[in-house]
């Protein structure tokens, strides 16, 4: 018996002594990466969660149609879901991949309050050309409208152009692209084309084709290059854009065009 | 039975003889004093007096006189010495013992036989046809020392056993030892000059010492035939009292004995139970309220280096309490003690040779409340962290120097493309820096410790004696402490600190006593791993609140080796004595891999989304708190040496003394230390995100991360580390003193001592211009004259009273004078040196002492210490730490001592009689003045110096209390400490000064001694059973006050007689106690409660 007890005394002596000598275990530091959205929201949209991983991340509505701050994620794959927050539909499930100390931005879209919509990347204007698409997000507006085209002087004499006149420009869905070429070509010879722009004005179909819109800043409207907040407009070959009709601001007339998508096309 | 026992002892005839002889195995000699046989018991007195006689000749005439037989083995007494005897009335039993001290043989006493046999015989059964017979028990000793009425040790006096006629002469140390058989003996005392005495009733107890201290006293005449007769009782309360009142200075100790009744592991555990003496950071030593820097310790009378680069201090945990003989702390000095002290002077001495053989063992464990099972952090601590020794990942990568890769760096930007030489040859050595960066995770483990003690004892002829004393042990510890750091405006961490420490301890002392005369070889090595991962988060709050996630780690490896040779003489008959050292002695304390790793975690209120583990590195910026690395090298050598010789005299037929002596001190220090911050060069990417281990890495070091030299940049220290100093100190001291009694009650010692002190610190400073290194000296030399007086006038045999007068200094140390800066990991900021001032204190103390019973004291102190040119860590803003000398300081302190049997209570109760209460309160009350450059407001406008408050260390009042039970089997020991707040680190503004609050210590151990003779212990402790915060603030106030004042607002007049107004409202009605509204809490730590329990076995 005290041959036993000797021995379990010992082993449980050296088992202490040798405790000392433990090795630890890695803490391994996490690996992050960051994610971005944006989007166009419809006005009358309801809000919109972005849930990673069950979680969710942020809300994007009107007012924040984009994530402010990026929403930081571990490296490796999530699995990324857009929620209506009123009606809890998902509208987008996808699986995203956040690599180490990256920013991942996500393609922008626009989403009309069921769906969301994005850029569509194979149109392409010809030589010398844009594309522009539209599309109604002011809630105001008729849920389908038609639009003209036209091309105005800095007097305010109007170039009447063919074929811009679209019709069913509506809030759910862009309208086909229309093809705008270089203003240059359409002007008479020697004139000076950054003396001239386009303008887009909108009637209601169903109220006899009543003016309930125009894009303008005073007498003047602007169709491309609104990125540059603007006071020069400059004609962009092989622009191809998305354009929302906007509402109006409440100190402002006119209707505020807001670029949802705009690419170069290759 | 017994039938071949044929013979009479003295009447063998040849013939039967000779047959005998033939029959080998059978052939015993019975010896029977049949004739004389009588009622003669064991208790019969025997009267001997024999000189080389035969040991037949000597059983015949102990036959003839008790009655008693003798069998013998035939061969036997072949083997067997002569024996010289001269005892009178003495019992058998001791007779016996006496005759057969040394002899190759044995005996055992059945009815009225004794049985004579060599020693391995008994174990074979010679005799088994006898039935079991008592043995004799094993001889007991007396043994103490011999002393003078001052205290003083005799040596050469004469101590006999009377009964016995047995005599041994007290050695050089007055110790003597004299071993005899059980049985209550008469001892005398002799010494020229003295009064003989005799102790009567001095019990000897088998195998036991029985402890006799013996005071003589001086006599009128020369050769005094008076003998003063006392029973052992009175003799030792004498002898006690002697020790006890007579010490020359003002001092408390603690002596091997008492060391043993305690579950104390190390010397600073021992030093909390010494009266005024209180222990910081479980290592370093405050006595009455004054701080390491006015303390001073010496190790077998050689002064030790410090342990610490960045105190003046020595850490007493790493000196284990088994090897301690004892502790003497001395409180006022004397001119043959070392002028280099004010608070006290801690001597310990080493054991040299034991009174008795012995062998110890010792096992130990413990649990913190705060830490053990509990996870722990830290990085790897190396292979070999377990044994206290460095591994691979403390090495200095080998291609080049800190200080060449200093220079090189110096010659780069960080923008320095990657394909330059300069840099590429960087990278090659940044590669081969350790890859040490993951934090791990472990499980704090129990304490454990081991001791082993050896002491052997080897007679040699004439009473020589050779002791050798070898001790081994061997701790490890892990603990967790909460600790928070605020420096306000600078940051706010909170986190844990995780310690794991290893201590390994060997000491081997050889003695050898002759004569008048001793002779030890004391060797004592220590060495210590230490490895402190202080785990945080928290904000800079002077970089926009950046959420911090940081940890800092510091390991040190230190390791100190002294070996001193001793010597101690009696030359002559008068007790001329000469005592003498030569010690050398070397420190190396290895700081390998220090860092600060900094993970940056947004700012507070900007990302609130960010999770907490998300981090980003800051690369770029200067700043240390934001990471940095650190190596360093101290290397301090020390020799000492001393002669001292000390001639008695009497005049006024009262013992009187002179001593004088010489003491020597060499010592050298050599201090390389390389800071660096962690930079990326521009073309190297660490976005957020990326884990740390990812970042700091030996692959990113090659490629594109660098060290940036902070401390030295280009400059060099011997080309081998980036920074540092060396230096030398030469000390020769030399003294005279004389000890006097011009009256029988009044004790006088005086003298002067003299100091002739050099020390020279070389700093390399780097001159950007010239791209030379000025070798900078700064030189502190001086003579110092110490005079001292004690004086004690001994009121009745109970009642001493004391006064002292002294001199003494504190010099700066090398690390101080130096203007290296040094990165404090615990203060999270720099502390730098300068040319400083010795510090001169003039000190007066006055003691009123009472001793009740031996063991027992009652005493009022009065003290007074003037101190020019005090030294004080003077906090000069943001995150900077400067050692500073004041102008003055003054301190006037009240100091009650007492420890006090309660037997009073039931004088008859052995409970009430081990039972005792002891206490200490010390009251100081204390001013400072600055150095007007120093004495000067935010603008740099001059504010008076002056500031009613201690030196930065000092309390203002000091509570030890203790209950102490003492039983032969049970020993409880129950301690309690408190301490007034006190300055941590001092400012000008008192807003900044920054105070450590006071909190309840409360300690608890019991003991119980188990098993045959005692010889396990169980010992049982709990440290810190209260387990309070300890707390430093600064009296102004924190974020989110209730009053709303603004953060760093003083709450108290930041320059006395300023006439600045405090906001209304914003005194704190406290002043600068602790007060939560008023104050900033700017360090918080709490360690948990330790249980630890030790099991010891003497073989």
């Amino acid at each position: 018996m005290k041959k036993y007890i000797l021995i379990i005394g010992l082993a449980s002596l050296v088992t202490v002594f040798l405790s000392a000598c433990k090795k630890g275990e890695d803490i391994l530091g996490a690996a992050y990466g960051r994610l971005m959205l944006s989007s166009v929201f419809s006005g009358e949209a309801s809000p919109l969660l972005v849930q990673v991983d069950g979680e969710t991340k942020d809300t994007l509505n009107v007012e924040k149609p984009g994530t402010l701050q990026e929403i930081i994620l571990k490296t490796g794959q999530h699995q990324m879901v857009l929620v209506n927050q009123q009606t809890k539909k998902t509208l987008t499930d996808t699986a995203i991949t956040i690599e180490t100390g990256k920013l991942t931005n996500l393609p922008k879209f626009y989403y009309t309050g069921t769906s969301a919509l994005f850029d569509d990347l194979a149109a392409k204007p010809t030589a010398d050309s844009m594309l522009v698409r539209f599309v109604t997000l002011d809630p105001k507006l008729p849920d389908v409208m038609d639009i003209e085209i036209s091309l105005w002087d800095f007097g305010g004499t109007p170039t009447p152009l063919a074929n811009k006149k679209i019709k069913g420009i509506r809030k759910d869905k862009f309208s086909n692209f229309v093809q705008f070429p270089n203003p240059a070509i359409l002007l008479p010879p020697d004139t000076d084309p950054s003396f001239f722009y386009y303008t887009i004005e909108g009637y209601d179909p169903a109220h006899n084709n009543k003016k309930v819109m125009a894009i303008e800043d005073g007498s003047i409207s602007y169709i491309y290059d609104f990125d540059s907040g603007g006071a020069i407009s400059t004609f962009i070959a092989n622009d191809v854009i998305s354009l929302g009709i906007d509402k109006q601001p409440d100190s402002d007339p006119t209707h505020v065009p807001t670029i949802i998508f705009s690419r170069i096309a290759q | 039975m017994y039938k071949n026992y044929t013979h009479q002892w003295g009447v063998c005839h040849p013939h039967a003889r000779k047959l005998l002889l033939m029959m080998k195995l059978t052939t015993f000699i019975l010896l029977i004093g049949m004739l004389q046989i009588s009622a003669a018991t064991v208790a019969q007195k025997i009267t001997l007096s024999e000189n080389n006689a035969s040991l037949a000749k000597v059983f015949k005439k102990i036959s003839q006189q008790t009655g008693y037989g003798f069998m013998v083995e035939g061969s036997t007494l072949k083997t067997a010495k002569q024996v010289t005897i001269n005892v009178k009335d003495a019992a058998l039993e001791n007779v016996l013992a006496e005759i057969f001290q040394g002899q190759p043989l044995q005996f055992v006493i059945k009815d009225q036989m004794v049985m004579v046999s060599k020693k391995e015989d008994l174990a074979n059964n010679t005799f088994q046809n006898a039935t079991p017979a008592r043995k004799l028990p094993p001889p007991g000793r007396i043994t103490g020392k011999i002393v003078d009425e001052k205290g003083q040790t005799l040596p050469g006096a004469t101590v006999m056993i009377t009964e016995l006629n047995k005599t041994v002469i007290s050695s050089v140390d007055g110790t003597y030892t004299i071993e005899a058989g059980p049985g209550s003996y008469t001892l005398e005392v002799k010494f020229i000059g003295y009064q003989p005495q005799r102790i009567t009733e001095v019990a000897v107890i088998p195998g036991k010492a029985t402890t006799l201290d013996i005071a003589m006293k001086v006599s009128a005449t020369a050769l005094s035939t008076v003998i003063v007769t006392s029973s052992f009782k009175k003799a030792s309360v004498e002898g006690l009292y002697a020790r006890q009142k007579n010490n020359a200075a003002v001092s408390d100790g603690i002596t091997a004995e008492q060391i043993s009744r305690t579950p104390d592991n190390n010397t600073a555990q021992v030093l909390k139970r010494i009266s005024g003496l209180q222990v910081s950071d479980n290592k370093y030593v405050v006595i009455r309220g004054l701080s390491d820097r006015y303390n001073n310790v010496l190790l077998n009378g050689a002064q030790l280096p410090s342990s610490e680069p960045n105190r003046r201090n020595f850490a007493f945990d790493m000196v284990p309490s088994a090897i301690l003989d004892r502790i003497v702390v001395n409180k006022t000095a004397t001119p043959d003690l070392t002028g280099e002290f004010t608070g006290g002077l801690v001597q310990i001495e080493t054991k040299d040779i034991p009174t008795e053989n012995f062998v110890q063992l010792t096992l130990g464990s413990g649990f913190n409340t705060r830490s053990t099972g509990k996870e722990m952090l830290g990085l790897d601590r190396g292979k070999n962290a377990w044994i206290g020794f460095a591994s691979d990942i403390h090495k200095k990568p080998g291609s080049m120097s800190f200080g060449a890769y200093s220079a090189l760096e110096g010659k780069i930007n960080n923008t320095t493309p990657a394909t330059d030489p300069i840099r590429q040859q960087m990278h090659q050595f940044l590669k081969e820096i350790p890859d040490n960066w993951t934090l791990k995770k472990y499980t704090a483990m129990p304490t454990q410790n081991y001791q082993f003690q050896l002491g052997q004892v080897i007679p040699f002829k004439d009473e020589n004696q050779l002791g050798v004393i070898a001790a081994l042990t061997y701790r490890n510890e892990q603990d967790i402490e909460d600790r928070h750091l605020h420096n306000p405006t600078q940051f706010d961490y909170n986190g844990t600190a995780n310690n794991y420490t290893t201590t390994l301890g060997g000491s081997l002392n050889l003695g050898y006593r002759f004569g008048k005369n001793k002779i030890t070889l004391q060797n004592t090595y220590n060495r210590k791993f230490s490895d402190e991962m202080w785990k945080y988060t928290g904000i800079d709050e002077d970089n926009s609140n950046t959420r911090k996630d940081s940890y800092s780690d510091v390991t040190i490896i230190s390791q100190l080796f002294q070996s001193q040779l001793d010597g101690e003489h009696t030359l002559s008959k008068a007790g001329i004595k000469v005592d003498w050292f030569a010690s050398a002695g070397r420190m190396d304390r290895n700081q390998p891999y220090s860092r600060v790793m900094s993970r940056n975690n947004g700012r507070l209120g900007e990302n609130p989304n960010f999770p907490p583990d998300y981090f980003s590195f800051d690369l770029a910026d200067l700043q240390l708190k934001n990471g940095n690395l650190f190596y360093s090298e101290l290397g301090e050598k020390i020799y000492n040496w001393a002669a001292n010789v000390q001639v008695p005299f009497h005049l006024f037929n009262l013992g009187q003394t002179f001593k004088a002596g010489y003491q020597g001190k060499y010592r050298t220090a050599d201090f390389g230390a390389s800071l660096f911050r962690m930079y990326a060069f521009s073309d190297g990417s660490y976005p957020a995100g990326t884990p740390y281990e990812q970042v700091f890495t030996q692959e990113n070091f090659g490629r594109d991360l660098y060290l940036h030299s902070v401390s030295g940049n280009a400059g060099k220290h011997g080309d081998d580390s980036a920074d540092g100093y060396n230096g030398f100190q030469r000390l020769n001291a030399g003294y005279v003193m004389l000890d006097l009694k011009p009256l029988n009650k009044l004790r006088l010692i005086g003298g002067i001592r003299a100091e002739r002190n050099d020390q020279n610190i070389y700093d390399d400073i780097w001159d950007e211009p010239t791209q030379t290194i000025n070798r900078r000296l700064i030189n502190n030399k001086q003579t110092d004259w110490l005079p001292s007086v004690n004086a004690i006038y001994s009121i009745t045999s109970k009642l001493n009273f004391r006064a002292a007068w002294y001199k003494s200094v504190a010099r700066p140390d090398f690390r101080e004078l130096s203007s290296f800066a040094y990165w404090d990991y615990d203060l999270v900021g720099t502390v730098g040196g300068g040319p400083l001032q010795t510090t001169r204190i003039s000190n007066a103390d006055l003691r009123l002492e009472y001793y009740p019973a031996p063991g027992e004291v009652i005493s009022v102190s009065g003290f007074y210490k003037k101190f020019s040119n005090p030294i004080e860590v003077l906090f000069t803003g943001k995150a900077s730490y400067y050692y500073k000398n004041l102008e003055s300081a003054l301190d006037h302190g009240l100091e009650v001592d007492f420890r006090k049997s309660l037997n009073f209570i039931g004088a008859a109760s052995p409970f009430w009689q081990n039972l005792y209460l002891s206490g200490n309160f010390t009251l100081l009350k204390a001013s400072v003045s600055f150095y007007q450059s120093d004495a000067k407001d935010d603008a740099g406008n001059p504010v008076s110096p002056k500031r009613d408050r201690p030196l930065a260390g000092q309390s203002p009042y000091i509570i030890n209390g203790g209950l102490l039970y003492a039983g032969k089997t049970f020993g409880l020991n129950l301690s309690y400490n408190r301490y007034g707040k006190r300055i941590v680190y001092a400012s000008a503004d008192r807003g900044q000064d920054e105070y450590e609050k006071p909190r309840d210590l409360v300690d608890l151990q019991a003991s119980y001694k188990f098993l045959k003779e005692k010889r396990a212990e169980i010992k049982f402790n709990i440290s810190d059973l209260l387990n309070q915060e300890e707390i430093s603030y600064k009296n102004q106030f924190d974020k989110g006050n209730p009053f709303g004042f603004d953060p760093t607002n003083s709450s108290v007049e930041r320059y006395p007689g300023s006439g600045e107004a405090l906001q209304p409202k914003a005194k704190d009605p406290k002043g600068t106690t602790y007060n939560k509204d008023y104050d900033t809490v700017v360090r918080r730590y709490k360690f948990g409660s330790t249980y630890s329990i030790n099991f010891i076995y003497r073989f």
